[in-house]
């Protein structure tokens, strides 16, 4: 087992947040995930539109080794434009926003991270 | 105090690409149709498959049509229509065809009715309106595709009074 992916547990219990993983294929299972937040940008090709763009930190694997609620999502089962991330919308806030993940920024053995739009 | 004439108009698009459905009519069902609020824009509105987001535009008088006492001021009114295309990874349907398909059916929506937003009667809110240009949302990182439709309405408002319709 890698130092990687011995480590993401602890990223997610100190930092980590529940989210709900919706599959394009109709599937959906809590997880916990380190979600940044970023300033609104403005939308490539849409010059007018400003919209939030978060890259949402996930377990790169849908088990945990140590207990399962620190489970994510294999990036091999990821479908980028059919799946969806629902989370609240800002930290410590309830209201709870759906969003289409467009794109995998980065991944590892530990971790996998997702362009939320 | 009753609307000013333009946002009548805007809230007449906005209903008319509601409607867009799959059915005998149209090949797409459009899943929201958005005139973002500043928070929207900001923090709290994402984009997603079939979105559409309209935005409005420069307002442009036309002297020519421009005329009476007290004056009617005749205006071009232009809105922007994004239509969003957000496709999944196992999508073998190539974009574009995608993107022309729900761009059709924007256009067909904008146009289908030649009374509207013409109308008749007091219902009437353009003198004319037409697509100006449909071009396509470009997005380097390949995140979300769609396409941008300008049209541009023709409309005529009191002077003194832009909530007064003065097309008739």
């Amino acid at each position: 087992m890698s130092f990687l992916t011995e480590t993401s547990p602890a990223f997610l219990q100190h930092f980590g947040e529940q989210v709900t993983y919706i599959a394009a294929n109709g599937g959906r299972r809590k997880i916990v995930a380190n979600v940044d937040r970023t300033l609104p940008a403005t939308l490539p090709g849409v010059p007018a539109a400003h919209t939030p763009s978060m890259v949402v930190h996930v377990r790169n694997s849908r088990t945990s080794i140590t207990d399962d609620d620190y489970g994510g999502i294999s990036s091999r089962e990821i479908d980028t434009g059919g799946d969806c991330i629902e989370m609240v919308d800002r930290n410590n806030k309830s209201t709870l926003i759906r969003r289409r993940i467009v794109s995998i920024v980065s991944v590892d053995d530990g971790m996998v991270g997702l362009g939320v739009r | 105090m009753a609307n000013a004439v333009v946002e009548n108009l805007a809230l007449r698009i906005v209903d008319r690409l509601k409607t867009i459905a799959v059915g005998d009519t149209y090949n797409n069902t459009v899943n929201r149709v958005l005139r973002p609020t500043r928070t929207d824009w900001s923090v709290g509105m994402g984009i997603d498959h079939l979105d559409i987001i309209l935005e409005q535009g420069e307002r442009t008088r036309e002297d020519e049509l421009s005329d009476g006492s007290p004056a009617a001021i005749a205006w071009l009114q232009s809105f922007i229509l994004y239509g969003f295309v957000v496709l999944s990874d196992n999508e073998s349907t190539p974009v574009d065809q995608v993107v022309n398909d729900f761009a059709a059916d924007i256009e067909k929506a904008l146009t289908i009715d030649v009374q509207w937003p013409d109308g008749d009667g007091d219902d009437h809110l353009a003198i004319d309106s037409r697509i100006t240009s449909v071009s396509p949302i470009l997005d380097p990182a390949g995140e979300y595709s769609g396409c941008i439709v300008t049209y541009d309405c023709l409309i005529r408002t009191q002077e003194n009074d832009p909530r007064v319709n003065r097309v008739g």
